[in-house]
């Protein structure tokens, strides 16, 4: 797994509230990982600081799957 | 703070700040947005806004706006947001605050946000960001570069007249549209400013609420803006990611620190700092917090308390109030600087703010009850609404003979009041509005019901309301169709906490065939629905929290 995606998976598996085994690529971050709105917000925001990224609205919107933010974080 | 001065309205609280009579030392007053990271303020000087709302007055009516359609604004947080409302307003255009697309899954919801919101109200104009308008089959403006030498006249306008439009909620797909006029933002605003004893050479305003979200309008942005107080705004995703951001800033405040926020601010903020973060900072600058827009819970209170006492956060500062967009704000606020009260396990929310009257009518038949009788909420006075926007209907419901018939239930005790429950079937969560037929109508597009009901409602589970959406049909569904009715509820308005199939026919209605939610909710819980089929297991059936 790349430093990346490791980093990435272990802060989905914070905010998600979910062991990091649990996670794959595929998922989708609201149907699958059931992540509320503030918890949406929460994980951009952690991501954008941990990566030292921008996300605007619209690619936020964007966003379905956990390859999604994977691509963004340029993992 | 007899003296404290408030402008009639909106435009004449822009012409004040302008050209300096206003007068409170207005001076080095204006308003700033922090950057992404809750850092580096840009400030920009009340006279300066109005100069740049004037541009965009001017603006409007070179694009043809007309004075009584609306203007949905769709913008992040920030200077072009308020400049823009101010501008809308100042050619008595509607100003109407709308959310990006969520994040995450966000886009159709958006998209139907806006066609329900266009097919409902017609004639109204759209300003968003470049990004979003490129997104969009329908026009839409975004944000000009201003022409400086246009300045729209600051005209006097009559304070009755409609200001903005206020939606019920800025992020769900049917919201209910508030029309506010100068008179009544005016005189929330006062109530809120006075009842605080604010004081614009001491204190800034400090918020992180959405601004379509009404306690960050009102609450936070107007209550500054028409005192002269100073203002400072952080976008709500910068508090979410790390709520420390909104502390530190606050704790960096020249003078005093005044702000809102929904229960839920202030339990993230317990729930999400970490202790050890918090060596050095000093929170003594932070007079004032209101906690409303929910339930206000005592546990959270005393959690903050306990975290943040020791950093200095004074014991008086956490003020409970009460309100809602149909009063323009707030109808309670804790006026004295005083420790939250608790009246049989239950929050004070304080006392009726200037210029309004509280009556608790029993909820059926209508007559006024006795203190710590509860009854029906109900607001008479200067902040009343106006009336729904466009919608006669739901007026004549909720606006009978001047009083604002609130749809919640509470009590009066020595002054105080105590909000215990909701006639009406309303859905909060994290302090946004969602109403029950919203996650219904979610059910009814993909699920076969055959003539069959649904019912939504909120549970308490720890120190959150989370939605349970109840569907009839004639037999459990198809994963393929359970999969779409969780999924548009979780990018639409909230996951829900469960999904249940029921058999039709087994939901308690009223004899007009209405739904009844609290009856359904009860059955529920007690287990008496004939279930198909659930989306917890036995081991997960949710319990109320006590």
């Amino acid at each position: 797994m790349s430093d990346k995606r490791q980093k990435l998976f272990e802060i989905l598996a914070q905010v998600a509230e979910r062991p990091i085994t649990e996670l794959s690529l595929e998922q989708k971050l609201k149907d699958d990982l059931e992540l509320d709105s503030t918890q949406a917000l929460d994980l951009l925001s952690t991501i954008e600081e941990e990566f030292d990224i921008e996300i605007d609205e619209m690619e936020a919107a964007k966003f379905e799957t956990v390859a999604d933010l994977l691509a963004k974080v340029g993992g | 703070m007899a003296t404290t001065y408030t402008p009639p309205t909106l435009i004449e609280a822009m012409r004040a700040l302008e050209d300096g009579t206003h007068p409170a030392p207005t001076g080095g007053a204006g308003l700033g947005i922090y950057d992404r990271r809750g850092k580096n303020l840009d400030r920009r000087p009340y006279a300066e806004v109005v100069g740049r709302a004037r541009a965009w007055g001017a603006w409007f009516l070179s694009q043809g706006v007309k004075p009584g359609e609306v203007v949905y604004l769709c913008l992040p947080t920030g200077h072009e947001l308020i400049e823009a409302f101010l501008g809308a307003s100042l050619v008595h255009a509607l100003p109407c605050n709308v959310a990006l697309p969520r994040a995450i899954g966000g886009l159709d919801a958006f998209q139907r946000r806006l066609s329900y919101l266009s097919d409902r109200f017609p004639g109204g104009h759209l300003v968003t960001t470049p990004d979003v308008a490129e997104s969009l089959e329908r026009p839409a403006w975004t944000p000009p570069t201003l022409d400086l030498t246009q300045q729209a006249p600051l005209d006097a306008v009559d304070p009755n007249s409609l200001c903005y439009v206020q939606l019920t909620s800025g992020s769900t797909s049917l919201p209910k549209a508030v029309a506010i006029t100068h008179a009544n933002l005016a005189a929330n605003s006062r109530g809120i400013f006075v009842g605080g004893t604010g004081d614009a050479t001491r204190d800034t305003f400090l918020g992180w609420l959405p601004l379509y979200h009404d306690m960050g309008l009102v609450g936070i942005a107007f209550t500054a803006f028409f005192h002269g107080a100073s203002l400072g705004l952080m976008r709500p995703e910068t508090f979410v990611g790390s709520p420390l951001r909104w502390l530190t800033a606050i704790s960096e405040v020249p003078g005093k620190a005044v702000n809102c926020a929904p229960n839920f601010g202030y339990q993230w903020c317990v729930d999400r700092i970490r202790p050890d973060k918090l060596k050095g900072l000093d929170l003594s600058p932070w007079r004032l917090a209101g906690v409303g827009a929910e339930m206000v819970r005592p546990g959270t209170l005393t959690a903050f308390q306990e975290r943040f006492g020791p950093y200095g956060f004074p014991t008086t500062t956490l003020s409970p109030c009460y309100g809602m967009a149909e009063t323009t704000l707030a109808v309670t606020f804790t006026h004295s600087a005083r420790e939250p009260v608790l009246h049989e396990g239950r929050v004070s929310c304080g006392s009726k703010i200037e210029g309004l009257e509280i009556e608790i009518r029993d909820s059926e038949a209508g007559e006024l009850v006795e203190d710590r009788v509860e009854g029906e909420i109900v607001v008479i006075g200067s902040s009343v609404f106006a009336g729904y926007f466009m919608d006669e209907a739901a007026t004549a419901e909720a606006l009978r003979e001047g009083r604002f018939y609130s749809g919640d239930l509470g009590y009066l005790h020595e002054g105080d009041l105590y909000v215990t429950g909701r006639l009406k079937d309303l859905i909060i969560l994290d302090g946004a509005n969602v109403a029950p037929h919203e996650l219904e109508w979610v059910a009814e597009q993909h699920v076969d019901m055959d003539g069959g009901r649904a019912a939504a409602f909120s549970l308490e589970v720890g120190t959150r309301e989370v939605p349970v959406l109840i569907v009839e049909t004639k037999t459990a569904p198809e994963q393929s169709v359970i999969d779409a009715v969780k999924g548009q509820a979780a990018t639409d308005i909230a996951p829900l906490h469960e999904l249940v199939f029921v058999r039709r026919g087994c939901l308690p209605k009223t004899s007009s065939g209405k739904v009844m939610r609290g009856r359904v909710k009860v059955l529920y819980l007690e287990g008496g629905l004939d279930v198909l089929w659930r989306s917890r297991d036995e081991n997960a059936t949710p319990k109320e929290s006590s």
